[in-house]
């Protein structure tokens, strides 16, 4: 077809991109979100990675997005041209775990800490961590922002949750706020403390999810994604190392998520940490 | 003073942009508070405490973008703020630039592009020889990667740029590298004093990388394409690439990589060579180097041997040098086999060797020939025996996984490594493997991300073995430098932490290979 | 080799993007050139029409002025047996290339019974059906009649028509009225409604208007298209601006001419009601243009573009009456909700004379809604048009896109750079179910398929050698 978008090859199809009619909502030079009603799909290249509602694609993307997108068994409608969705490459961004994990869980904490506050951008979540980093939240506004998500995040720790998931939702920098990052990565620790050390989560994390949700299609997406289980393949990979799993080592998955966004990466796997800190520490004291 | 601001709907901007107008914005003279952040209630709320909620923030929602200013004098705040929307212009205008200038057609290309002097040709065969002529008319030289295209044609180009003092590089040729700039399947190498011709494309390949490996530099990288060095071409590309090196200031040592040139053009070659006053040094693969080696050309059996000497050339020191400091290698790689050798079942007797590079599985041949004697090959050199059936090897064994009968509907297998790997975990079950021989060629047009596929399959492939009781050897080569997308030294290191041996040519792979099968003492 | 050796490397990138990706990423300047295969024609032919390059391409600048110079108005209506030359009671003029009844497409079908059945030929559709299997109907493409018929395009020997004239060069061109949306003639429905409303519009939208336009005279077509492309149509899918301007200088004539008050609100209210009202005279005003410009030696300008739900035909202006046909593809639709691609029926209709033209596709750059309702963006839509101007012969003088500092749009397809470039017309047209009677499933783009484009080329080589 003339004048369609170049030819794509998609490589991996996430296993949440449902068919349906889509249409654009947001459209950068390395990534589009299509989205219809509730639903959301993500053209993104490969160096993203893949993910449970993505669409991870080679091959120069369009200057313009095409305002529709079909989704069909097999096949991407971009605008008018037809993009193959190979059958092969489905993802299924789930990981499984179990108290076996536990061990290796606890001992990836002080790791992970190091390997973030080592590389984390500037003005990321990190000052959550290594309370100093807040200088770079020197004017005004940042400092309300510090303030607001600090505080934020001891509720989302203490007794109440949800109270801290409406604090920090669609809180801070980014197209995808860091709050919602933030929130992501806590759901994400949350899960897995669920199915490793054996804490009954289900219901923090459903009303963590649901206080979450907001106007922004790509971090709802996101969250829901987090409190099923279908994680993105970075995200994945963090959370593998912090498990044990052979394969890249922690170090260089955290290098991996930090590419993410500007600062989404940083502040997920804040998230993620500050979260199975806490978790660990219920499990292990009871508290 | 008071705040300003503006309220982006309906236009999204990725995260870094909004990071980088942010820190822009708060660095503006003046400014001595500024926001830029999506129109979520939480946001809205930090505004609001910072005072840098506006009244037509109100109506934001989360999809909308705010941007908000705080500065001491007008003049300041509307700087800012026109500073920011110049931010935001610029990001998009960057994207589309990003896209890259496009043109219809080669004349609308010319048109957006003055002073082009090179047209790389990829398109389907059957045209591209049509397309390449077009170019030459219009005073492009032309880097002819698509096959396929008729010898005659071939030809017809060739002389025509000849005659207008212009080059085709190809058919047939997959990378090129000149002025530094890597074209096609090529590395990033030093820039320095070795020009190479090359008439094999991951010939050029590993020869310009070991060179820039050892800390020497590239001048040119010129190929040719297969054919040159025939009777029916001419060699004409191959002479003008010589001609130009010799003449080039920036060229000190020259070498020459192909097969066996057809005996006419050899003649032209050395002729041509015994005017040039530089050292040339010559790998024509798969021939003798005594009865190829003539008169001012030094010329050796292997592209490792070749590529040292010229490293060793380009420092100013004899060719001697080289001889030792591969000696010496050797010696280590028999030193690595012994220790290999010893862990052995009776069973494993033989090489598996996998190649994505034609040239590598041609080398592997000439390496191997000498210390195991005749390799089976669906690509065989004169006195190696054919292999019937190229899914099942016979013996030692190296396939070259390039050749049409595997690629045919499918990418080359130095971008997809799916048929590689089946096959590698194929060998690694057969009790008769001792050995299996990789190329790993990296660089801009390669896989990507070759550890993520060749890692764990590697490892597999050794726990395979190993659960049968057989100790695996996976010898391989990365021909790459660190300069490339992939890192060299992180792919090696990757690989050697799956269990492979990493060696430092190809052809060094392949001794390495042959020294831990052979028993007996050993050779030089 | 000093060109290369001896200045700064700048590539031009032919072929495999990722080579262009390459340099970009080590900042080496390169342009990458979106480069298409040349359709795969007979290479003789091909050298016989390099050869006489230059005679060509003077025919088709002769065609190009005939094209742009007429003037088509609208100059009266009459009963299709009446003035359409050649025509018959068990005639049947059809859309696209010739074909026959079995060949023909489950819409087409169903417009012919419906015709039949509305010519009295037959009471009921099973008798519709036999009679039209039975060999006594003939079939011939309204093209052939100097007329044209949107999506099943059946014309029978009751039907009003417009009368269009080229007052430049005296040809006339014929069409009949549009039905409207829904379930129609032509997208083959044959039930009691529709034949009733071809009856009304038989007995009664005709003589009104026959009145009105014999009041005015005659209507200045080319002004209201030149007009209407200004105004956001393209006069192929998008007809709104067009139809309301027709109705702002018909409606004081049919007021005045128009014996009782009721009569004239409903003809009015009907035409208000169709959007789509302006098509069948934005066609037969294209059609009147492009036959004046038939029979130019050596041309090797497209004069007809036309399906038939089956195949896809094309007539060149050197070529006389030759039809050059291929299958007719499936468009690539946005299908209303329930429908899908299994659905659609294969491209229909001649109203791809207004591509032929310069206008529908080609012009859409002018549409950028209807380039939204297909699934693009206003961006794609400048791009389409910008594309056609590849293939074309001449630039409107009249039509003309305002978003391109009104340059005039591409007009006058020549097939020889269709064949040469690989680039082949772009058509945005609705589509419809390919069971009789069920209607409009969607709209699409399609670019036209290459076969009928290759075919005339190689016809046009077998005339001049």
């Amino acid at each position: 077809m003339i004048a369609s978008p170049p030819s794509l090859e998609v490589r991996s199809v996430g296993e949440r991109v449902l068919p349906g009619r889509y249409s654009l909502h947001s459209g950068f030079a390395a990534a589009a979100n299509y989205v219809s009603g509730d639903g959301l799909f993500c053209i993104v290249s490969l160096a993203a990675g893949p993910g449970p509602f993505s669409l991870v694609a080679d091959g120069p993307f369009p200057e313009l997005w095409p305002g529709t997108a079909v989704v069909e068994p097999g096949l991407l409608r971009l605008g008018t041209a037809g993009v193959p969705l190979p059958p092969g490459r489905r993802y299924d961004g789930r990981i499984s775990c179990d108290p076996a994990d536990a061990p290796a869980l606890r001992k990836c904490l002080i790791p992970l800490r190091e390997a973030l506050l080592r590389s984390a951008p500037e003005r990321s979540a990190a000052f959550l961590i290594e309370p100093s980093r807040d200088a770079a939240f020197a004017s005004p506004s940042g400092r309300e922002y510090a303030a607001a998500l600090r505080e934020g995040v001891v509720k989302l720790l203490g007794p109440d949750p949800a109270s801290g998931a409406r604090r920090i939702r669609g809180l801070g920098p980014g197209f995808t706020p860091a709050g919602d990052d933030l929130l992501c990565g806590y759901l994400g620790a949350g899960l897995i403390a669920e199915k490793v050390l054996g804490l009954d989560l289900r219901e923090t994390r459903e009303a963590v999810g649901r206080e979450a949700q907001g106007g922004n299609p790509l971090s709802n997406s996101s969250l829901r994604c987090a409190v099923d289980g279908c994680f993105a393949d970075k995200f994945r990979d963090l959370i593998l190392a912090c498990l044990g799993r052979p394969g890249r080592p922690l170090e260089s998955c955290v290098e991996a998520i930090l590419e993410l966004g500007a600062t989404s990466g940083a502040d997920l796997a804040v998230g993620f940490f500050l979260a199975a800190r806490r978790f660990s520490g219920e499990a292990a004291h009871g508290c | 003073m008071g705040a300003k601001g503006v309220i982006k709907k309906g236009e999204y901007f990725d995260s870094v942009t909004l990071m980088n107008v942010a820190r822009r914005l708060g660095a503006v003279a003046g400014v001595t508070d500024s926001a830029v952040v999506m129109g979520t209630a939480a946001n809205k709320s930090i505004l609001k405490n910072s005072g840098l909620l506006l009244p037509e923030f109100a109506g934001a929602g989360d999809t909308d973008l705010l941007i908000a200013v705080q500065a001491g004098t007008e003049t300041a705040l509307a700087d800012a703020l026109r500073k920011a929307d110049a931010y935001l212009k610029e990001s998009r205008r960057g994207s589309s630039a990003k896209g890259g200038l496009r043109a219809s057609s080669l004349d609308g290309a010319l048109a957006l592009l003055p002073g082009a002097n090179l047209a790389v040709v990829s398109v389907a065969g059957r045209y591209a020889g049509g397309l390449a002529m077009d170019c030459l008319q219009k005073g492009l030289s032309v880097m002819l990667f698509s096959d396929n295209v008729p010898l005659e044609t071939e030809v017809e180009l060739k002389r025509f740029a000849r005659d207008r003092g212009l080059i085709v590089m190809g058919p047939d040729c997959g990378t090129a590298i000149i002025h530094g700039v890597p074209l096609a399947f090529a590395n990033a190498v030093r820039r320095g004093s070795v020009g190479v011709v090359a008439a094999a494309g991951t010939g050029l390949q590993e020869v310009t990388t070991l060179v820039s490996n050892e800390g020497v530099g590239i001048s040119q990288g010129i190929g040719t394409g297969g054919r040159d060095v025939k009777t029916a071409v001419g060699g004409i590309a191959f002479l003008q690439g010589l001609d130009f090196l010799a003449a080039d200031p920036q060229t000190k040592v020259i070498v020459l990589v192909s097969k066996p040139p057809d005996p006419d053009v050899l003649e032209k070659i050395t002729a041509r060579a015994a005017g040039i006053g530089k050292p040339m040094v010559a790998v024509f693969l798969g021939g003798d180097p005594a009865a190829l080696g003539q008169g001012r050309i030094s010329a050796f059996a292997t592209l490792e041997a070749a590529a040292t000497a010229a490293v060793f050339l380009a420092k100013g020191q004899g060719i001697e040098k080289s001889s030792e400091y591969l000696a010496r290698r050797h010696e280590r790689i028999w030193e690595l086999a012994k220790l290999d050798r010893s862990r052995k079942k009776a069973s494993q007797k033989y090489i598996r060797g996998l190649f994505s590079g034609g040239t590598f599985c041609a080398e592997a041949q000439v390496v191997l020939g000498p210390i195991v004697g005749a390799v089976h090959s669906n690509a065989p050199l004169q006195g190696h025996p054919k292999l019937e059936d190229p899914l099942r090897s016979v013996g030692h064994t190296v396939v070259d996984l390039g050749e049409d009968e595997f690629t045919v509907g499918r990418p080359h297998p130095m971008i997809d490594y799916s048929l590689r790997d089946k096959r590698i975990l194929a060998e690694a079950r057969d009790p008769e493997t001792s050995v299996i021989l990789l190329d790993v060629v990296i660089g801009y047009g390669s896989h990507p991300a070759p550890l993520d596929e060749l890692g764990p399959v590697v490892r597999e492939a050794i726990a395979v073995a190993d659960g049968a009781g057989r100790h695996l050897s996976v010898v391989c080569s990365v021909t790459g430098t660190d300069a490339d997308p992939q890192n060299r030294s992180l792919v090696a290191k990757g690989l050697e932490a799956a269990g492979a041996a990493v060696l430092p040519s190809n052809a060094a792979a392949c001794r390495l290979a042959g020294e831990i099968v052979r028993g007996g003492e050993h050779h030089v | 080799m000093s060109s290369l050796f001896g200045a700064e490397l700048k590539t031009v990138n032919i072929g495999l993007a990722s080579f262009k990706e390459t340099l970009d990423a080590v900042k080496a300047p390169a342009v990458q050139v979106a480069w298409k295969p040349p359709i795969d024609a007979d290479p003789k032919a091909m050298a016989v029409l390099r050869s006489r390059k230059a005679e060509i391409a003077a025919a088709n600048q002769k065609a190009a002025a005939i094209l742009l110079s007429a003037q088509p108005a609208l100059v009266g209506m009459g009963i299709a047996g009446e003035v359409i030359p050649g025509m018959k009671k068990n005639l049947l003029l059809h859309a696209g290339p010739p074909i026959g009844w079995d060949r023909m497409c489950g819409p087409m079908r169903g417009a012919v019974m419906g015709a039949l059945l509305y010519e009295g030929l037959a009471k009921t559709h099973r008798e519709a059906e036999a009679l039209a299997a039975s060999g006594q109907i003939e079939f011939a493409p309204c093209h052939e009649h100097q007329a044209v018929g949107p999506m099943a395009g059946v014309v029978s020997a009751s039907m009003p028509v417009f009368i269009v004239k080229d007052e430049e060069h005296g040809n006339f061109a014929y069409c009949t009225q549009n039905e409207g949306l829904g379930k129609v003639l032509r997208y083959g429905a044959y039930s009691e409604d529709v034949i009733e409303r071809l009856r009304w519009m038989e007995k009664t939208l005709y003589p009104t208007l026959k009145a009105a336009i014999e009041k005015l005279g005659r209507i200045d077509l080319k002004n209201i298209i030149a007009q209407a492309l200004h105004m956001g149509d393209e006069v192929h899918n998008r007809n709104r601006a067009a139809t309301s301007l027709f109705y702002r200088l018909i409606a004081p004539a049919v007021a005045r001419t128009t014996p009782d008050g009721e009569t004239a609100a409903k003809v009015l209210e009907f035409i208000h009601g169709n959007d789509h009202f302006f098509l069948n005279l934005s066609m037969p005003a294209s059609k009147a243009a492009l036959d004046a410009a038939r029979g130019v030696p050596s041309s090797s300008m497209a004069v007809v573009m036309a399906r038939n739900g089956t195949d896809f035909g094309v007539q060149l202006s050197g070529t006389d009456g030759e039809w050059f046909t291929g299958p007719a593809p499936v468009p690539d639709a946005l299908f209303f909700p329930g429908f899908t691609k299994e659905d659609a029926n294969p491209d229909i209709g001649d109203s791809a004379i207004t591509e032929t033209g310069g206008l529908g596709g080609f012009a859409i750059a002018a549409s950028p809604a209807i380039v939204q309702f297909v699934g693009g963006t206003p961006e794609d839509a400048l791009n389409y048009t910008l594309q056609m101007y590849e293939i074309t012969a001449a630039e409107n003088t009249v039509y003309q896109v305002p978003f391109l500092n009104f340059r005039g749009t591409p007009t006058g397809i020549d097939v020889i750079k269709v064949v040469e470039k690989g680039i082949l017309p772009f058509i945005d047209t609705g589509v419809a179910h390919k069971q009789a009677g069920v209607g409009q499933v969607g709209a699409g783009v399609l670019s036209a398929p290459a076969e009928p484009f290759r075919k005339a080329a190689e016809g046009l080589a077998k005339r001049l050698a």
